[in-house]
């Protein structure tokens, strides 16, 4: 005659399976947030990016091209090489925008050096949609996702095996429904311990993305 | 009629007078009206803005180590204050509905329109790379409605503290009051409300700095001063006259006739002038303090009192004329000061003649002590030669005056080296050199701005100066605004944003058709009904009125425009350029300043001289006699010598209020002369005269003394100005003559 289960022993294997699974995404979490740390820049090491963006002023995405880095006091440095000239530090939670525009004269507008040019500083907190970007870039950067995690759900996938190493994707998910209805989702894709890409999504017809142009594997020297 | 009845109707008459005069007085604070006229083109500039400013001075808010957070909520809280208009800094001002409306809706008038499918380009090139950084929606509304962003550029021009939260590591916060700059009371309570606020948030020692800081603690101060040494020379006062009396009516009435006067000078001035200026107010009091010597001398002669009156007619008549000097002093200021004291003097005279008239003396006891000599009065003029060549001496050396104002204040240097640097920080005006622009209209000066920033901006780039700021971002002149409506009309002829160079450029950078539809839109209904941009339309709003104030303003003599300049590292170079705009010039504001204090000392100087020669002239007139009126007026020019060589000494100069204190040494020197140098009837005449001057000089030593140790500079300078004069005036005078023997 079979043996009747045990009602004790299957709730405790019920309690086990639930605790696993629910360990899961726990486990999956971590792993992104380490994979996220591992992905920090050495300090000054320079990359070239290119830049893309789509809003409601745009009937196609803009481009904009350059290099970026993270300087030895850790603030992370984006100058924008084409189509104009600019640079934009993030310093802790502000942005510090530089042109060498024209100085709008009472004369008539004059050409001023990028050091001489306009500043603009802006608080990060302000314009979050564009800006998280920009927050994101220097946090993963510097290796310190201690905020990303306090925001957003993450989420790894295994891609494919590359030259550069594994592939992955990980996917950031606004926590907070007020940063979800400014952001729908972060996307960042890599191989090894190399950020890629990043795509920021604000909807259909208004996301921001950025391809980071390493130099291939045995060709490490700064643009 | 008693002492004590006199005395009292007296007082309840001055209250009546009082009363009636404070309800009927305005009290003005335009310094401009002590001013002499304005002998040059700063100076002239000086005293035309001191009368019209329009805002006051922001209150800058440094809250160490505090979190940028922490800064922020402090900023929200500080903003729902009812007497605080702005609290900067602000949000970032990409948003349609943070520009001021007279802006927002005039903006096409505040910029060219680009040129050539180059220039839009490039201004599209900027927009392309701002919606990259800024793409909320009001960002993206604002770019598509102003794609050269004008409006948000003149106001950026005009404006300082742009980056207050990002310039470093100290949390600073700027709280633009609603009050005038001279509205003292508006201050203190937007200030108590400051600290409440701030306490709050744990702030419990805020660093406030910004001249209202400065005026109200001043104010403060001076208050709490002015309390506690009214008090104690209220006691030293009354104790002195209590030992020399031995009479409480008789040192309530010594009082009496004094605050009589002070009554009448504010009665006087309030009928004769519309508004009072606090100055003349305050040294009016000052002057008046001669008045107390009056009661003193006619309470003090009991044996025979008709005596006295000879010489107080005398004094009081002397130092009348020598007053008299201040009515035709050429400033309205001086002449409402020469009111006050003038009839204040005149009151205090009567009121001492009526309260110790007849019987009222009769209940004093008599003077008591060691019976003096009388006899006829020798003269010594040897004493005042001596000290007055002695004390002359370092005067001529080191020069008397002191033209550095900055001295006197009592604000700590590091406080104002603090907010000499917070202002570098947030990039405030500096106000030391300003092109000041005349002309006989608005328009013509706003042309002779816009021409003057031409050149101007040639000097930016050739590094002669760092900026400069004027009203031209924000209030085109006419004509230039005509220029850009024609423009506009251009543009849309061209096929504004549909077609032509806008539409190529748009298209290229990937910007959609109808993007800039509300650009578009805009033009073409500003086209259809232009609307001028007006200085009135500047001034009726409530955050552009006082930033519109301070670059224009509408004098006398026809419109004058302001163009400040900062970081001059060449100024001749910059004058040149400047130079051949006709009602163009370049302005040192703090040498016009030097200036203004130097010419206002020297006048002060001429009237005290002009006023010294009119008395001693009175003096002489009225005594026939020359040799008393040369020791009168030597032992005069010796106090003062006495009290100017030590006002140099410890304070490095004398300051214009300095020589208004030396008008009540020279008033009260005459007196203690006067009876000094008369010849007394009989020994307890003698007697009585010698106690009368002494009490006389030991009150005002003793009320001025105490005032010294005072902590505010100018309270101390004529504190120990007076004490200083007061001494040597007596001490002169006392041992300056001799009974002559045998008589």
């Amino acid at each position: 005659m079979a043996r009747q289960p045990d009602a004790g022993r299957v709730g405790r294997v019920v309690a086990a399976a639930l605790a696993l699974s629910a360990a899961l995404p726990a486990a999956a979490d971590e792993t992104a947030w380490k994979r996220l740390a591992d992905l920090r820049f050495p300090r000054e090491e320079r990359v070239a990016f290119a830049e893309r963006h789509l809003n409601r002023l745009l009937r196609a995405p803009a481009e904009q091209r350059g290099e970026l880095w993270l300087t030895s006091d850790g603030i992370a440095v984006m100058r924008v090489h084409a189509p104009r000239l600019e640079e934009r530090r993030i310093e802790g939670d502000r942005l510090v925008l530089r042109r060498p525009h024209r100085r709008q004269t009472d004369a008539g507008d004059r050409d001023v050096a990028l050091d001489n040019g306009t500043e603009r500083r802006r608080k990060l907190n302000r314009d979050r949609g564009a800006h998280l970007v920009l927050a994101i870039i220097l946090d993963v950067l510097s290796g310190d996702v201690s905020e990303l995690r306090r925001r957003f759900d993450s989420t790894l996938t295994s891609l494919h095996q590359s030259a550069e190493g594994h592939a992955w994707e990980i996917q950031l998910v606004p926590r907070d429904s007020r940063l979800r209805r400014e952001l729908v989702s972060v996307r960042l894709r890599g191989a090894g311990r190399r950020l890629a890409f990043l795509h920021l999504s604000r909807g259909a017809k208004n996301w921001r993305e950025i391809r980071l142009l390493f130099p291939a594997r045995g060709d490490e020297s700064v643009h | 009629m008693t002492l004590a009845r006199r005395t009292t109707v007296l007082l309840v008459l001055a209250a009546v007078v009082a009363g009636a005069a404070t309800l009927d007085l305005s009290i003005g604070y335009d310094l401009a009206s002590f001013l002499p006229e304005p002998a040059d083109p700063g100076q002239r500039l000086l005293v035309e803005r001191l009368g019209q400013v329009s805002g006051a001075d922001a209150v800058y808010v440094v809250l160490p180590e505090a979190s940028e957070a922490a800064t922020e909520a402090v900023a929200a809280d500080l903003r729902a204050l009812p007497l605080a208009r702005r609290v900067l800094p602000e949000p970032d001002v990409l948003e349609p509905n943070l520009i001021p409306l007279p802006i927002w809706r005039k903006r096409l008038l505040l910029q060219d329109l680009p040129a050539g499918e180059d220039a839009w380009r490039e201004v599209l090139e900027a927009r392309l790379a701002d919606s990259a950084l800024a793409d909320s929606d009001a960002a993206l509304e604002m770019i598509a409605a102003d794609p050269l962003l004008a409006s948000v550029s003149a106001l950026e021009r005009m404006a300082p503290a742009r980056d207050l939260f990002g310039n470093g590591d100290r949390p600073l916060l700027l709280i633009v009051p609603e009050a005038a700059m001279f509205d003292i009371g508006a201050h203190a309570e937007l200030l108590a409300d400051v600290r409440r606020t701030l306490g709050r948030h744990g702030f419990d020692d805020p660093r406030l700095y910004g001249s209202g800081v400065y005026s109200v603690d001043l104010q403060a101060r001076t208050q709490q001063e002015a309390k506690l040494f009214s008090l104690l020379a209220t006691v030293a006062l009354a104790l002195l006259l209590f030992w020399h009396f031995r009479a409480p009516a008789a040192v309530v009435a010594a009082g009496a006739p004094m605050v009589a006067g002070a009554a009448a000078g504010l009665g006087v001035s309030s009928l004769v002038y519309e508004q009072v200026h606090g100055i003349a107010l305050a040294f009016g009091f000052t002057l008046l303090g001669v008045a107390v010597d009056y009661p003193l001398h006619a309470l003090s002669h009991r044996s025979n009192p008709g005596a006295v009156w000879a010489t107080l007619r005398l004094g009081v008549g002397s130092t009348l004329i020598a007053y008299s000097v201040f009515l035709v002093g050429g400033a309205a200021g001086l002449q409402q000061l020469g009111v006050f004291a003038l009839s204040g003097l005149t009151v205090a005279a009567l009121a001492t003649a009526w309260l110790t008239a007849g019987t009222a003396r009769s209940a004093l006891p008599p003077t008591t002590g060691r019976a003096a000599p009388a006899g006829d009065t020798v003269l010594r003029l040897w004493p005042w030669v001596v000290v007055a060549t002695a004390a002359a001496l370092p005067l001529a050396a080191r020069g008397p005056f002191l033209d550095d104002l900055d001295a006197l204040t009592p604000i700590p240097r590091e406080t104002l080296a603090t907010d000499a640097e917070l202002r570098r920080q947030v990039g405030t005006n500096d106000m030391r050199h300003v092109a000041a622009i005349r002309a006989a209209d608005l328009e013509a000066a706003l042309r002779l701005t816009e021409a003057a920033a031409a050149r101007l901006d040639d000097a930016l780039l050739a590094g002669e100066l760092e900026a400069h700021r004027s009203i031209s971002p924000l209030l085109p002149s006419r004509s230039r605004q005509s220029e850009r409506m024609d423009g506009i009309r251009q543009f849309l002829a061209g096929g504004g944003i549909r077609a032509g160079a806008f539409a190529h450029a748009a298209a290229e950078l990937s910007f959609g058709g109808d993007a800039f539809l509300p650009f578009h839109d805009d033009a073409v209904a500003f086209e259809r009904s232009p609307e001028w941009l007006s200085v009135d339309d500047l001034l009726n709003h409530p955050e552009l009125a006082s930033l519109t104030g301070l670059y224009v303003l509408d004098t006398s003599a026809g419109w004058m425009s302001l163009t400040f300049l900062s970081g001059i590292t060449d100024h001749d170079a910059v004058a040149d350029r400047l130079d051949g705009l006709d009602g163009v010039q370049l302005v040192d504001l703090v040498e016009a300043s030097r200036t203004l204090v130097v010419d206002l000392r020297n006048r002060i100087s001429i009237l005290l001289t002009a006023a010294l020669s009119a008395a001693g002239v009175a003096l002489w007139l009225l005594t026939r006699d020359r040799r008393r009126s040369v020791w009168l007026l030597g032992n005069v020019a010796a106090a003062l010598a006495v009290s100017a060589c030590l006002g140099v000494w410890l304070r490095g100069g004398l300051s214009p209020f300095d020589l208004m204190a030396l008008a009540l040494v020279a008033g009260l020197s005459l007196d203690y002369g006067l009876f000094h140098s008369r010849t007394p009837a009989d020994p307890a005449d003698a007697l009585e005269t010698e106690a009368a001057v002494l009490i006389c000089a030991l009150s005002s030593f003793v009320v001025f003394a105490l005032l010294a140790f005072s902590r505010i500079p100018v309270l101390a300078g004529i504190g120990q100005t007076v004490a200083a004069g007061v001494a040597a005036a007596y001490f002169l005078t006392r041992f300056g003559r001799y009974p002559k023997p045998g008589t």
